[in-house]
């Protein structure tokens, strides 16, 4: 009997196309919002995931995210050096800053200050010029996107001076790092200068990033550190979810987004449903004229609810592949933050499953109380 | 023809009444009808409208629970049968011809007269043998891969009429089967209808208003206001017409 659904199904062209498009649509907003939803999320852990030697971020206890900065005392790197565990630590520098360009325009900038004898934190895929060079006088490193809005024309340059602070600043290196949640050009240099690129403060030490010893637990190590240094103290892993948390819940990105996406369900659903339903009224006398036949309504549930089906499975592939090609387009032309994990397909599925539910369970409902004898009475 | 008794019939009808609404707005359509429907036979449902024919006709078919007196219908009381029984009932015993023929418009003519055996559980192919077979026997073989809409309100019929037969049903209910049709086209369809008739296992009733077609009803019950008020046997001979092909019964 499916084969009849199917032909019905497929026959009606206007109808099915529409249902189709109903479904894609909802799964290419609702895919297309929830990827960026994670993009952004993603985006703003970016700094934390591109520190790869150390695996522990010690913070003041009040610090809730990486932009989040509340300052230790400089006696505090000594004390984490000294927990049980700990294979090194070393400062770490974040902040802002504003950078006087040559023309005499300003731009705003975020400073990262990495330890001055390792270079821990530095960046690691360089496009031009070698973290290295980070040990002469003055020297940065700024990250490809940040270099393309202080100056969008022309190829990398090294030598290209600003200042900061009053204190000249000398590019020896163009990075690249993953994007991040502010759109500001990302400036690399060492703890020492990063610290002279800032107006004085009394507490300057943002992090201190640590290491734990070969054969330790890092979270335990982290727990070691909070109980003898009251200090707040995570994994790198830990730091994300946190960071990502914090967003999550202080900020209104969640809720712009999921307006969104709750639009692109209701609107889809509506669509959808609406013209499943219609469908399936425009073929109540066939379906009449099928239990008439003698098809039971099991059978006749079956092939409705295989229609639905049918419909949301090309609609969810058609929506979710455009949302991917979108995604695709987008990154490489903009600095568009998009994320397709797991959850973007499942819960974009489930969407999907919802309004498939709903548009089968009101056609259903019609055609089950179908009585058989209105074939006669030319409905 | 034979002189025939109730035992013979393959429909009985007794005291059948129904009603439909409530209250004030209560329509009696069938008050205390009897009526016997013979093998062999086609039966004509004759009155005017609204009088109940149809109604009778549901009732018979299966899909209408009447509201009070027995139908049995070859020797099965219907009205004990639960919904999923009656459905089994006319999947495997009635055939249905609709006055707007009801073929599905999406099917083409050999996959609308395979429905009932692909219902009946039948694979497709097997299924679409038969219905091309049946359908050459009525020669409309050449229209096989048609689809509804292309095919002429006869051809429609014939092809509704297929979809009827194609199970070998033993009781075939036809609704107004003419009515759409003009008159040549509607005699052809009555011809064939007749040819199947003469089957001693099966019977025919015709619900019709078109008296062009009276002379095919070996009886005829004429229906009014919800009873039979006279049912006429045919007194002269019946129409000279060749049987329908047998076909092999799945």
């Amino acid at each position: 009997m499916l084969w009849i659904a199917l032909k019905m199904l497929v026959g009606n062209r206007g109808k099915y196309v529409g249902m189709i498009v109903g479904v894609s649509f909802a799964a290419l907003l609702i895919g297309q919002q929830a990827s960026v939803f994670f993009g952004i999320m993603w985006h703003t852990t970016s700094q934390i995931r591109e520190v790869r030697d150390a695996d522990i971020w010690v913070m003041n206890p009040n610090v809730e995210y990486i932009d989040d900065i509340k300052p230790l005392r400089d006696t505090d790197l000594y004390r984490v050096r000294g927990v049980e565990g700990v294979a090194w630590a070393v400062k770490y520098f974040k902040g802002g800053s504003r950078a006087r360009l040559d023309d005499g325009q300003y731009q705003q900038v975020v400073l990262n200050g990495v330890d001055d004898a390792t270079l821990v934190g530095a960046p690691r895929d360089m496009i031009i010029g070698s973290v290295d060079d980070l040990r002469k006088p003055d020297a940065i490193i700024i990250d490809d996107l940040g270099y393309r809005l202080i100056w969008p024309d022309g190829p990398f340059e090294l030598g290209k001076v600003f200042e900061m602070n009053d204190r000249r600043a000398v590019i020896v290196g163009v990075c690249r790092i993953g994007k991040t949640f502010q759109a500001f050009p990302i400036i690399y240099t060492r703890y020492s200068e990063a610290t002279a690129f800032v107006p004085v403060e009394r507490k300057v030490l943002s992090f201190v990033l640590a290491k734990a010893q070969p054969g330790e637990d890092s979270q335990e190590v982290c727990r070691r550190i909070e109980q003898q240094c009251g200090l707040r103290a995570l994994t790198r892993k830990d730091f994300c979810w946190q960071t990502m948390y914090t967003y999550f819940t202080k900020t209104a990105i969640p809720i712009n987004f999921g307006i969104t996406m709750l639009l692109g369900l209701i609107v889809g659903a509506a669509i959808t449903a609406q013209t499943f339903y219609m469908f399936t009224l425009e073929n109540l006398r066939q379906f009449g004229t099928l239990k008439a036949l003698g098809t039971r309504n099991s059978t006749i549930m079956r092939m409705v609810v295989f229609q639905a089906v049918l419909v949301g499975a090309i609609g969810y592939a058609l929506g979710i592949g455009l949302s991917a090609i979108f995604g695709d387009v987008a990154r490489s032309t903009a600095r568009l933050a998009f994320l397709m994990p797991w959850p973007v397909f499942a819960g974009t599925g489930a969407a999907v499953l919802f309004i498939i539910i709903l548009s089968s369970v009101l056609s259903v409902r019609r055609v089950l109380q179908l009585d058989p004898s209105a074939v006669f009475q030319g409905f | 023809m034979v002189a025939q008794t109730p035992n013979d019939a393959l429909v009985r009808c007794r005291n059948l009444a129904h009603e439909y609404g409530e209250g004030e707005a209560r329509v009696f359509a069938l008050r205390g009808l009897d009526l016997d429907i013979y093998a062999g036979q086609l039966t004509l449902l004759v009155g005017p409208s609204g009088c109940g024919k149809t109604t009778l006709l549901s009732i018979i078919a299966g899909i209408l629970r009447a509201s009070h007196g027995d139908v049995t219908v070859l020797d099965t009381a219907l009205q004990t049968l639960s919904g999923s029984e009656k459905t089994e009932f006319r999947r495997k015993n009635v055939g249905f011809v609709f006055q707007q023929y009801n073929l599905l418009p999406e099917l083409t003519a050999v996959e609308n007269v395979a429905v009932p055996l692909i219902v009946a559980g039948e694979r497709r192919s097997v299924a679409l043998a038969r219905g091309r077979e049946l359908l050459a026997s009525l020669n409309m073989g050449h229209r096989a891969n048609a689809r509804p809409q292309k095919l002429s309100g006869g051809e429609q019929q014939r092809v509704a009429i297929a979809r009827a037969l194609v199970h070998h049903p033993r009781l075939l209910v036809c609704d107004e089967p003419t009515s759409a049709l003009d008159e040549r086209t509607g005699h052809a369809i009555m011809e064939l209808l007749y040819g199947v008739a003469v089957d001693p296992e099966r019977a025919v009733l015709v619900v019709t208003h078109d008296s062009r077609v009276f002379a095919f009803g070996d009886r005829t019950a004429y229906l009014n206001d919800g009873q039979v008020v006279r049912v006429e046997a045919r007194t002269g001979p019946r129409p000279a017409i060749a049987p329908l092909a047998k076909q092999p019964t799945p």
